[in-house]
Parts: structure tokens; sequence; C-alpha cells
């Protein structure tokens, strides 16, 4: 197996962030209306809140292992078999988000520009993109979130600046109206886009911070970055468009770019829409890495080599796509994956962190 | 095994019967017999390689008059050695050195009266400045040797030799500064220059392909230059610099993405001026491999991007040109490549003609036969006159390459193929190393744009870039400090 | 790998340029004219559709293409247009949807709902009533040397720069519309000597005009009290005998909700002015301090009679312009539960209260 190399904590921080922002974007405040209304942004905010816990508590469970990563120390905790058993699991949920997030963007592209080019085209294309990507080390993975981080940028900068064509803050008076509840129902529809974070299960003992804290700190920040970028969206989008309108469009930010109109250049929202693959293609490039590091440690001396092992799963992926093409079975499809994730990042490695507490404490106890 | 080295005899006419039979069908060697003071000796030499005024003055003289002392005492020559190997002196005679026995002894002496034949150091062809030094590398490697220890006379500049080429036996020179470059590097060179086996090597080109890190990239990972004050800039930061006999160009490794976007000019004007032009460079990067494809994406994909009274100027100018936007784009890139291919292999004052004729009478004529819309030539030209701005020709002409790819991916997807194609490039950029060290780290925070992105003010580059200076790394100590 | 990479190639070529449109055969569709045809409920569609003729050679001169068909919606007169012109006709580009009278006083947005399904169609393109016969406004081949087209677009766009009119984008009103309530004014065109000319706006009410319009100086008034910041807009009138003209350079709105306990007293409209005096009276006179407030004091008074007279207007075409619905329902929940707006909102006492303050005379003193 190749040797990582370290990264530092500034790159974290763009992986991260870039993990952590991808397709929901586009739909987050349409997704938002329906449950939350108004109130979308609170949502989000909370949903922002609760995945700095669940930073935290990766956070935790990796301090415990500071010198291994993830899918090195599972079968530490529980034993082999079921080490394994996690780690192909884990492997699989990547790939399978990694197609998802891959397929839905597809799925947008198809419906806003490319009516007659055949779906897979774009599919393989993307997934060739993302796979190449995903071959790299985790060095090399975090120049390129790096160098694409340009693009969030510009594209947060656009929508918070379209405030300037008028905006109704009424729209979101008055705050929670309608009780808690469907805030709640919010927070648990948001918390998917802030998956992502998760990187941090694999990446934790290769980041060069001076202490554990730095490194819980850097996360945070990067946390704190996607929230800004989520709850402004939000913001933007509540305020430009009335309920109705949000509940209709099930991608408002690009109908808030279409405003730009400058006299040499009008369609703001289709460049948005076609530079955003590489935002998308950020957070699948890391789900193929974590789902390919994931294989390799199936067994503990390191199993297959990196780039086979992402080349397969995006053959795979390839061949998966062909049996998604509604975009209703899509949208189910990414509403079990919304459970199946919340289950992974969350809960396992709660149940992880509790069995190790007690090995650890039984260990002490001897 | 080895071969048996064959000794040198004390006999003249063994000596003679040797070279004779070696360089039976040579007709420019030459054997001298000589008697000074009732002894015999022996010269042997090419006539096409040595200096007979040397000969003269220097040894035969010497000779005549002081015909009893040692041979070593009396020729006056520097460039003297002693050998018994015949070997050894078959390959001085090749390389220009003129071979003395003396009958009875069992040496040959080797003296260099070799003729020396090199232009003298110009100004710079390729890579012209407005300010700073004017002189340029030429083919002669001592002289260029020479240029280099002046510019930095430091105990600390090391120059080590290799000779590469079964045949050809040509000189290379490794440059580096001792207490700043990082070793690993010099011995990752030293043992990649030591594995080529190669009958000749042609610089900078072989040796560039057979140490490179990628084999496929179109990317140049070598700096090629032939100012001495630029080679001088990147051994202080810690980077090496190869220069072979016979080619007026180094090599300057490793380099990153960024050292193809500086020109010594950035150093020498103000700095807010230097970093305005290396950001229009950058910028001229993008035009030139986006400009075209970007064309071909908004005439066949996507003309909602721009607003009606442009669109409408855009198809009138197409509307009634027969080929497809890609078409025209692709042969209006080829008729660039071909002008710029035709200029530089005719004499100077044609090619200029050719330059003239070519871009405006082709332009005019092809917009008016209406081939080609009037839109797609000033892409063209923009793209070219971009590219063109880019200092290292080899960058250059790599960016200019890519923008085919480019405009093939937007035929068939629009920006999305052109969004498509930025990424792949980011991606190869990033994965790319040379000598191990990355080729491509985007600037991320405000240290790491200094020398890359901008050109920082020279008081506020206190450092020498990490990865290629790791151990030390401060190159200025405390700046303006006649200030405090 | 490589193998793979050339295969991928091949496949791109086998299977791409499907989505490729070729700028040279479309038609961008500059405006687009919707009216019923007679007394069915079929639409009557017309098509501008702007081009530059001659100018491949450079110079050009701009043109316009009329078309008219008809159709059950707008994409079934979009298909027949291509059957009756060769060519891509391309809403890509429209910048201006105008609707006749008849047709606005039926459910136009919801016809105009299916605009937005047109892919990237740019939804902020203006929508604006013409009170006349649109086919015969639209199948002019120019308006005072221009393209109707830019005739149009050009009038509405310098009147909202000078902050005038109202900005209509098709988006704010269609999938249910961007205000609370979908009451709006939409700038009027009227037939005028041989082309068009701007006449006020056009009061809607839940989606459908009323049939109220207001005038010129009344819809600049409207816009002022709808939050319309100062633009240099000029508000000419006259007060005890004396003309005055100003010119706003500062407007700050405001409205002040007054209720009873959960129940609704009143609302004031504040507007605070800042003017700048080019004219009052024929006599050019130095102003004290003194005269000053009584030129101020003229021309709320003014103002405020002349505001009441809006209010009234847009009161009895039951159309909340000022989306009071939406200022009651966001800052007193409560009350506005307890309203039951539509029938109520002719009733409630709307006030202006207009403040001037004269900041300079212009150039002269």
């Amino acid at each position: 197996m190749r040797k990582e190399e370290h990264i530092t904590g500034r790159q974290l921080i763009s992986l991260t962030v870039m993990a952590q922002l991808g397709t929901e974007v586009l739909s987050l405040p349409h997704v938002g209306a329906t449950t939350a209304g108004h109130d979308t942004w609170i949502a989000v905010l909370l949903s922002g809140m609760a995945a700095q816990l669940g930073i935290i508590l990766i956070w935790w469970l990796g301090s415990h292992y500071p010198k291994r990563n993830f899918y090195a120390y599972t079968s530490q905790i529980v034993g082999k078999p079921i080490g394994i058993l996690i780690n192909l699991i884990y492997g699989t949920y990547y790939a399978f988000s990694g197609l998802l997030i891959t397929a839905l963007y597809t799925d947008i592209l198809k419906r806003w520009m490319f009516s007659l080019t055949p779906r897979w085209l774009i599919l393989l294309m993307l997934l060739i993109i993302c796979g190449y990507a995903a071959t790299s080390t985790l060095k090399k993975l975090a120049y390129i979130s790096q160098s694409f981080m340009l693009f969030p940028v510009i594209c947060f900068l656009l929508i918070a600046f379209s405030g300037v064509y008028g905006f109704d803050a009424k729209n979101l008076l008055p705050i929670v109206s309608d009780g808690w509840s469907p805030i709640l129902k919010g927070i648990y529809a948001a918390y998917s886009a802030y998956i992502g974070y998760d990187l941090l299960l694999y990446a934790y003992p290769y980041v060069q911070t001076q202490s554990k804290k730095k490194l819980l700190w850097t996360m945070s920040i990067a946390n704190a970055c996607t929230i800004v970028f989520y709850v402004v969206v939000c913001l933007v989008c509540s305020t430009m468009f009335s309920l109705k309108q949000l509940i209709v469009i099930p991608e408002p930010i690009v109908f808030i770019l279409k405003n730009y109109k400058v006299q040499i250049l009008q369609s703001v929202d289709i460049l948005f829409l076609i530079f955003y693959v590489s935002v998308v293609a950020a957070t699948v490039y890391v789900y193929f890495f974590m789902a390919a590091k994931a294989f390799m440690h199936l067994r503990s001396g390191g199993m297959g080599k990196q780039h086979i092992w992402v080349w397969v799963i995006v053959c795979a992926c390839f061949i998966a796509g062909f049996f998604m093409t509604k975009r209703n079975d899509l949208l189910q499809v990414a509403a079990f994956q919304d459970q199946l994730s919340i289950f992974l990042v969350v809960g396992l490695p709660v149940i992880l962190l509790i069995i190790s507490g007690l090995r650890g404490a039984g260990r002490r106890g001897v | 095994m080895a071969k048996e080295e064959k000794r040198v005899d004390p006999s003249v006419a063994v000596t003679e019967h040797y070279f004779k039979q070696l360089f039976a069908d040579q007709s420019d060697f030459q054997s001298k017999q000589l008697f000074i003071g009732g002894i015999e000796y022996r010269l042997f030499y090419f006539d096409t390689l040595i200096d007979s005024s040397l000969i003269q003055e220097f040894i035969l003289r010497p000779l005549l008059s002081r015909p009893q002392e040692a041979v070593r005492d009396v020729v006056s020559i520097l460039d003297f050695a002693e050998t018994e190997l015949f070997d050894e002196a078959v390959h001085a005679v090749i390389s220009g050195k003129t071979v003395l026995h003396r009958n009875g002894e069992n040496r040959l002496y080797l003296l260099g009266a070799d003729l020396k034949k090199e232009r003298s150091i110009n100004i710079p062809t390729n890579e012209r400045i407005l300010r700073g030094a004017n002189e340029a590398f030429i083919e002669n490697l001592d002289t260029n040797l020479n240029l280099m220890r002046k510019l930095i006379a430091s105990k600390e500049l090391i120059v080590k030799t290799y000779t590469i080429g079964k045949l050809s036996q040509t000189k290379i020179a490794v440059m580096y500064i001792k207490s700043i470059a990082d070793s690993s590097i010099i011995d990752k060179l030293d043992q990649r220059l030591k594995s080529i086996d190669i009958d000749y090597v042609e610089a900078p080109g072989f040796i560039d392909e057979l140490i490179r890190e990628k084999k496929f990239s179109l990317f140049p990972q070598l700096l090629i230059t032939e100012r001495p004050d630029r080679a001088r800039a990147y051994l202080m930061e810690g980077k090496v610099v190869v220069s072979t006999a016979g080619s007026p160009d180094t090599i300057i490794l490793p380099v990153t993405f960024w050292s193809f976007f500086q020109s010594p000019d950035d150093y020498h004007s103000s700095w807010l001026v230097g970093s305005t032009f290396r950001l229009l460079r950058l910028f001229c990067f993008l035009i030139t491999i986006g400009l075209p494809a970007f064309y071909v994406s908004v005439s066949s994909f996507n003309p909602q991007l721009l607003p009606i009274n442009f669109v409408n100027t855009l198809q009138s100018s197409l509307k009634y040109v027969t080929f497809p936007p890609f078409v025209e784009t692709i042969s209006m890139m080829l008729l660039l490549e071909i002008l710029r291919e035709a200029t530089i292999r005719l004499a100077s004052p044609v090619g200029q003609t050719i330059g003239v004729v070519g871009g405006i009478v082709i332009g005019t004529v092809v917009v008016q036969s209406n081939l080609v819309s009037n839109t797609m030539v000033i892409v063209a030209a923009l793209t070219g006159l971009a590219s063109f701005v880019i200092p290292s020709y080899e960058m250059s002409s790599a960016v200019r390459l890519l923008s085919y790819p480019a405009i093939l991916l937007s035929s068939f997807f629009g920006l999305l193929g052109l969004a498509i194609f930025f990424m792949f490039i980011c991606i190869f950029l990033c994965q790319m190393s040379t000598m191990g060290v990355p080729y491509f780290t985007p600037p991320f925070s405000i240290k790491d744009t200094k020398d890359t992105l901008l050109r920082a003010p020279v008081w506020s580059i206190r450092n020498r870039p990490a990865e290629t200076a790791p151990h030390n790394q401060t190159r200025l100590r405390r700046p303006r400090s006649w200030k405090r | 790998m490589k193998k793979g990479i050339a295969a991928f190639f091949l496949c791109l070529l086998l299977t791409g340029c499907l989505d490729q449109l070729q700028l040279k055969n479309l038609l961008f569709v500059d405006v687009v004219g919707i009216d019923y045809v007679d007394d069915s409920k079929e639409l009557k569609v017309n098509f501008v559709i702007s081009a530059l003729r001659e100018a491949n050679l450079g110079g050009g001169r701009q043109s316009a293409l009329f078309m008219e068909t008809t159709g059950a919606n707008l994409y079934e007169a979009v298909s027949k247009t291509n059957k009756e012109i060769p060519g891509i006709l391309s809403v890509l580009e429209t910048r201006l949807y105008l609707i006749s009278t008849k047709f606005a006083k039926e459910q136009p947005l919801d016809h105009l709902n299916i605009a937005s399904q047109f892919a990237s169609n740019p939804l902020y393109a203006y929508l604006a009533i013409y009170d006349g016969d649109l086919s015969k406004l639209l199948a002019k081949k120019s308006m005072k040397d221009q393209t109707v087209a830019n005739f149009l677009i050009g009038l509405l766009d310098d009147e909202k720069t000078r902050g005038r009119i109202p900005s209509n984008k098709l988006l704010h009103y269609i999938l249910g519309g961007t205000q609370f309530m979908n009451d709006f004014a939409l700038n009027r065109f009227e037939p005028y000597k041989d082309s068009a000319r701007l006449a006020g706006t056009s009061l809607f009410s839940d989606g459908r005009y009323t049939g109220i319009n207001l005038s010129n100086e009344d819809t600049q008034l409207a816009n002022l009290m709808g939050g319309e910041t100062g633009k240099n807009q000029l508000i000419i009138g006259e007060q005890n005998g004396i003309h005055y003209s100003i010119l706003v350079q500062n407007a700050k709105r405001h409205f002040k909700i007054n209720t009873d306990a959960d129940k609704l007293r009143d609302i004031a409209v504040d507007i605070q002015m800042d003017v700048k005096l080019i004219e009052d009276g024929p006599e050019l006179k130095k102003h004290t301090n003194k005269e000053l407030a009584k030129t101020e004091k003229a021309i709320e008074a003014d103002l405020n009679s002349k505001a009441a007279k809006v209010i009234a207007t847009i009161k009895q075409a039951n159309c909340d312009y000022l989306q009071l619905a939406h200022e009651v329902a966001a800052f007193h929940p409560k009350v506005y539960s307890g309203l039951s707006w539509r029938e109520q909102y002719p009733q409630i006492g709307i006030k202006p209260q207009v403040k001037v303050r004269i900041l300079n005379n212009a150039i002269l003193e």
C-alpha cells in the first residue's frame, strides 16, 4: 500500500467544504421550503450545529486511534470479521453515494440543457473525471479541491450579491410561525447536505496540526464555512421568492442567477449550472476515494491497488447508472440514501465509540 | 570483463604504428616526426582540431631551445597531462589534444593545443526582456560555466560534470548551490543522469524526455532558458541547472507550473506592474485554452449566454458561413499554426512578410469570401497573440495544442465539455510532480501567491520556496532595516 | 487505459453533438405578444423575431420579423410557428412579454406559467400590457426609426432607471408570484399616433386585470409609495395657484400599522422625500428659511392629496399594490389571521403622510 502523505489544516478545510457542498445546495431552499416553510434558514442553521456534533463525535473516535485511519481500526474495535464487514459496508455506501450524486446532477443537466444527449454519456463523462481524480493520494486530492475551491467562492459572492436586485425580508417573517415541528423535519432534510465531513474518518491520522484540539478547530471552521454558505443561500432564496414559487421550483438558485445581466453576458445561471460540475465532482471523487480506501482495507496488508479499485467502482457505478432514469425513482433512492448516511455517519460511529470505550475501560480495569 | 589495457611502449615506432593502424581511414590524422638534440620525437594530432600556432609557440620552440630537460618542465602549455595507456591517448587525440612521444619514455604527453572555435557571447534571441542583463549562454560549456561562476562568486556553487553519449561523449554540467539545494533532488537527478545510456544527446530535448517524470505530459516539466541571470535566480531558489556542451539552452529543474509565467522583467519593474503582467499572462493562458472552445460552445450550444444584441451580431456574421463553427475554428487555428511555423522556418525578413501576408490578406479574404466569420478571425487572432504572451516557448506551444481537445469537447457538449476539460487539466496538473516536488500547487494563502500568482515586493519575499529549499529558507534578512 | 480513452472518444464521436443548435438557424424571439382570438379561449400569439441583416462584412441593419399564430397554449403556438418559417424558434433571448387587456382580464398568469418550462428561458423578461390591437403594433416594421422590440424595451428600460415605473419582470408574477398577495400593477402601453407610448399602469387584483388604470403621474407616486428610492424623479404640481416642480433626491418609505389589541385600526404610509426645488412660481426669488418651510408645507399638502387619490384608486380596484397584507402578516400575524383581507382591504384606512425636505434649489440660488 502506498503511504499516505500528510496534509495541512488548510487543505483539510478545503477538502471538507468541497465534500460537503454537493447537489444539495441547488435544491436545499426548495426542500427546506416544502418542510420548514420560510424558516428554512433556521432549520439549515440548526442542522449545521447538529453536523458540528457529528464532527465532534468522529473526532473523538479518531482521537482514540491517532495513528491509524478508520478502516484500519474498525477490526481493532470489533474484531476481524465484523470489522471487514463494516469496511465493506462503508465502501459500498460511498460508491453508492458517489453514483447517486452524479446521477442527480446528470438529471439536472438533462432537464436543463441536454435533452437529446444520452444520459449514460453525461454520466460516463462525469464518472470518468471523478474516477480520474480519485486515483490520487489524499494530498493530491486536497490540491485538486483547493483549486476547485475558487468556484464556490465565486458562486457564493454571486448569490450573496444578487440581493441588490431587490429582496423582501418580510418573506422571512414571522419567525417560527407554525411551531418547531416543521423546523425539526427541516433539520432532518437539511442534514444530508452536511454529509461529507465524514472524510475525517479516514483523514484523521494524516492531518498535520499542532494538536488534537487544533484539528477539531480546523474541522469546525470548515463546517462553519458550509453553514454560512447554506444559510446565505437559503436566506437569499427565501427573500427573493415566495413560498409558493419555492415549492414549485426545484433549483431556485439557478433562477436567482438569471438576475445578473451585463452588457456582454446574460445567463449567468447556465454558466453556474455547468461549472457547478466542479463542486459536484469534488464531492464525488472524495466519495470514490473513500470507497476505494475502504475496499483496500478489506485485508490488513492492503488488498489491490487504489486506482484499480477506483476504476472498478466507476464501472460498477456506470452500469448501475442505467437503472436510474426516472426522476421520482432517483428522489426515492436519494431519500433512502439520506437515512443510510445518517446511520453510517452518525449511528455507526456512536456504536463503535461506545464499544471502544467499553473495551478501553475494560482494559484499564485489568 | 574489463579489457586489458594496452600500455605505452618506449619505442616511438610502435606508438606510430598503433596510431596509424587505428586511424588508417582518417585523412586528417597526422603524425609528425622530429629530431631534436638527437632524440626522436613524435607528434600525433588531427590537423582539423589543433591550433598549429599554439604548437609552434608553446611546444616546439621550448623543446628546440632546451632539448635536454624533461618534457614536463619545458612545455609551457597549461593543459598538460601524462598517460601510460593508449586508450587515454586515443581519446585525447579525438577530443583535439596533441599527443607527444619522446623516444625511450614509456609515457605519452597529452597537450591541449586544441583549436577553440566559438562564437562570442550574444544577446538572448528567444527570451527578450527590457531591463536587466543581456548575456546569453552559448554552445561552449566552458564559457557557460564561466558565465555562471562570474555571476555567483561563491564556493557554494557546485559544478558537477557528467559525460553522456556513448559515441558523442557530450559533457554535461550540473550546477547547484550546496547550502540551499535539497540533496534528495540532487541524488535523484544524479541517478537519472547516470542511467542514460545513449549514443548521443541532443540537448535539451533528449535529456528532458529521458529524465522527466510523466512520460506523456504535454506540459513542460523542465524550464529551458538561455539567460544566465535567470539560471542564477533559480539556483538561488534551490533549483538545479543543467548545462550541456553544444547547446546554449540550459535546463532548470525541478520547476513548478508557476515558473513558466515568470519573466525576469517582472523583477525589474515595480511589483504592482509585475503582478499585473503576471496575472495577464495567466489570463492569457486561460484565453488560449478556452477562447476558441468558448466560441464553439456559444455559437453551437449556449447562445443564451450573450444578450440579444450581441447574439444578433454574432448570428449575422455566421449567416452565410457554410462551415459549422467546429470546422471553422479548427481550420482557423490550424492556419494560425501554419503561419507560426512558416515564420520560424523562413529567414527573418521574409518571415515578417509572411506574417503580414498571412495575417492581413488571408484574414480579410477569408471573411469576404464567407468561408469563416469575422468573429472567428478575431477569436483566432486573440488566441494566437495570447499564446505568445506566455514567456516559455514550451508552455505556450503546449497550451496552444491543448486548445484543440477543448474545441473538440465543446463541439460535443458545449460549455459542459469546456468545464470538464478545464477540470481534467486541473486534476492532471495537481497529480503531476517533478523530482518529487508537486508541479501545481493552488495558491491558497497569501504566502503561496507571493511569487506565483503575483510578484510580491522583494522585501516581502523573505523565504525561498519550501519545496526546493526545505532546509535553508531565509533569503532576505532584515529587509529595509535602515528605516527603523 | 489508453485504449479505454480512445474508445471513449469514439463513443463521443458517435453520439455527441445531439444537443447542438446551429446559431445561424436560430430565430430569436424578442417580444412575445399574447391575446385571445376574438371571443374564443384560443390564444393568439405574436412573435417579433430580431435579427441583424447584412452584417457579415461589418455594418448591418436591425430587422424585425413578425409572426402570428394561434394555439391552446404557448408551446403549441411555438410549434405551429415552426411550420410556418424555416429555422428554429428560440425563446432564449426574449426580453418582453406583452399581453392584451382582453387576455389580462382572464387568468393571464396561468398561461404564462408555461413560459418557465422553456428550458433556460430568460424569465427576467418584462411583462407589460398593451391597450390596443397587439398584432397591429407588433407587425410594424419600425417605430421612430427603431425596431418595435428595441422601441418598447428601450422605453421600459429608460423609465425604470428613472424610477418612474415599477419593474415588472415575468418571474415575479408566474408560479404563484414572489409577492404575498398576487396584486400588482403592470406597465401599460397605449397606441399613440402611429406608434405607442407608456401610459401609466394597469392594476391587477389576484392576478387578474381589474380594468382600472393609474395615470403616469399616479404611477410615479404609487411607485414611490411602493418603496422606490430617489432617482431624480420629477414631480410637477400646483398648490395655491403656484406651479412647482421638484426632483426627488432621496425617498424613504415606511409603513406604520396602528392596531387596537388584535384589531387593525389603520395604516399610515410615511414617505420622507429629500427634493431639489426646480421652480415654484414664475419669478425667481431668494428663499428664506420661512419661505422654504412654507413651500415645503404647500408641496406636502399637494402630494398628500394626490397620494390619497392614488390609494383610493388602488383600493377601488381591490389591488393591494403596496403589499400591505404582507406587512401586516409579517409583523402582526395575529391581526392578520383575524382579517379577511380581500373583503376588508377597501375599508382599511390607509393614510399617506408625505414629508418633504428641500435640500437645494438646483443650480440657481
